[in-house]
C-alpha cells in the first residue's frame, strides 16, 4: 500500500545546459597558438605551383627585392614569364635576351636602394647549370648581390 | 552578457559564455583559412667575378690575399682549392665538408670567405645544402660562376 502511496517520481528534466567554460579555454589555447604562428616567415614569397624550394636551417633578414623565379618549365621576372624551360634545362637554340632585356630594363627603373639586388626563387631541382646561365646573365645586368629564396625546417 | 542567477540583488551571476565562443570560432577559422604554415627565408650572397676566383690573374693584393674555392662534383664528392698567398688542393667527401671547413678556417685566420661553385649536373638544393653549412663557418659565401658561357645566347 505504501509503495502506492509513494510520491510518482519526478520526470527528469528535458532543459540542458552544455558546460563551455571548458571549450572556451580550448578555444582561447587555439586562438594564442595561432595568433604566435601566424606570421612567422621572414620572406613573403608567392612561388609558383608546383615549385619546391630548398630547405636552410641559417637565413638572413627579409628585404623586398625584384624577384627571378626559376622553376620546371619558366624563368620569370616578376611574375612575368621571360624564358622557356624544359625539364629545368635551357633548349639549344634558346635565346637569353630577352632575360637580359627584361631585368635591363627593370634595373633602369629602379630606385638606388635597390640597384643591383635580386631575390632568386628557384627550383631545388634546378642543375646548377641552369642556374648558372641565369645568374650570369643577371650579373651581366647589374644583379650581383643576390638572396636565395629558401624554406625553413 | 552578464546574466543574474536571482532578483534579489545578490552577487551571483553567470557569464554568457556562448557569444564569446561564438567570436573565438569565427576567429580561429579565419585565421587556420589566412595562415601560412611554411616558413620563408633567404640566404644573403653574391655573384663572384671569374677573375677573383683566380687570384694569380688579379693585383698583388689579390694575389696575397687568400681565396678557398669549394666546388661540390656530386652528392658525395668535393674539392677544396686553396690560392693566393699559400696554396693547397684536396678532395673530400661531402659529410666531411663542415669539419675540413673549420679545419682551414683554424689553419688560415685571414681566410673569411669562401666561393662556392658546382659541377652543372648538381642541383641547386645540394648547392643551398653545402652552402647553409659553409656559412656555419664562414659567413661570407659568393656563388661562383664558371666561364662557359658569355651572354647572347646558350
Amino acid at each position: 500500500m505504501k509503495r502506492f502511496l509513494k510520491k510518482k517520481r519526478k520526470p527528469p528534466s528535458t532543459e540542458m545546459s552544455l558546460q563551455i567554460t571548458s571549450m572556451a579555454d580550448i578555444f582561447t589555447i587555439l586562438l594564442v597558438f595561432l595568433l604566435k604562428s601566424y606570421s612567422v616567415g621572414a620572406l613573403e614569397v608567392q612561388p609558383s605551383r608546383g615549385l619546391e624550394l630548398p630547405l636552410a636551417n641559417r637565413t638572413d633578414a627579409a628585404e623586398e627585392r625584384i624577384s627571378l623565379e626559376v622553376s620546371e618549365t619558366l624563368v620569370q621576372l616578376d611574375g612575368k614569364p621571360v624564358l622557356p624551360l624544359r625539364n629545368f634545362e635551357l633548349e639549344g637554340a634558346t635565346r637569353l635576351e630577352p632575360l637580359g632585356k627584361a631585368l635591363g630594363e627593370k634595373r633602369t627603373g629602379l630606385g638606388d636602394d635597390s640597384k643591383g639586388k635580386l631575390l632568386l626563387i628557384a627550383d631545388a631541382r634546378v642543375p646548377f647549370e641552369t642556374l648558372e646561365i641565369v645568374m650570369k646573365t643577371a650579373a651581366q645586368q647589374g644583379f650581383a648581390d643576390l638572396k636565395l629564396a629558401v624554406v625553413q625546417p | 552578457m552578464i546574466s543574474p542567477n536571482s532578483n534579489d540583488g545578490g552577487q551571483d551571476f553567470e557569464l554568457n559564455l556562448a557569444s564569446i565562443i561564438d567570436c573565438l570560432t569565427v576567429i580561429i577559422a579565419f585565421l587556420l583559412l589566412s595562415s601560412s604554415f611554411v616558413s620563408y627565408g633567404a640566404l644573403d650572397t653574391a655573384v663572384a667575378a671569374p677573375q677573383t676566383q683566380n687570384a694569380s690573374t688579379g693585383s698583388e693584393a689579390q694575389a696575397q690575399a687568400l681565396t678557398l674555392s669549394v666546388n661540390l662534383r656530386d652528392s658525395e664528392k668535393v674539392d677544396l682549392e686553396l690560392s693566393g698567398s699559400r696554396s693547397e688542393k684536396r678532395k673530400i667527401s661531402r659529410a666531411s665538408l663542415k669539419q675540413e671547413l673549420e679545419s682551414m678556417k683554424a689553419r688560415y685566420p685571414g681566410l673569411d670567405g669562401i666561393v662556392l661553385t658546382a659541377a652543372s649536373r648538381v642541383e641547386y638544393r645540394e648547392v643551398i645544402r653545402g652552402m647553409d653549412e659553409a656559412r656555419q663557418v664562414f659567413p661570407a659565401v659568393a656563388l661562383g660562376l664558371g666561364g662557359g658561357m658569355s651572354g647572347g645566347s646558350k
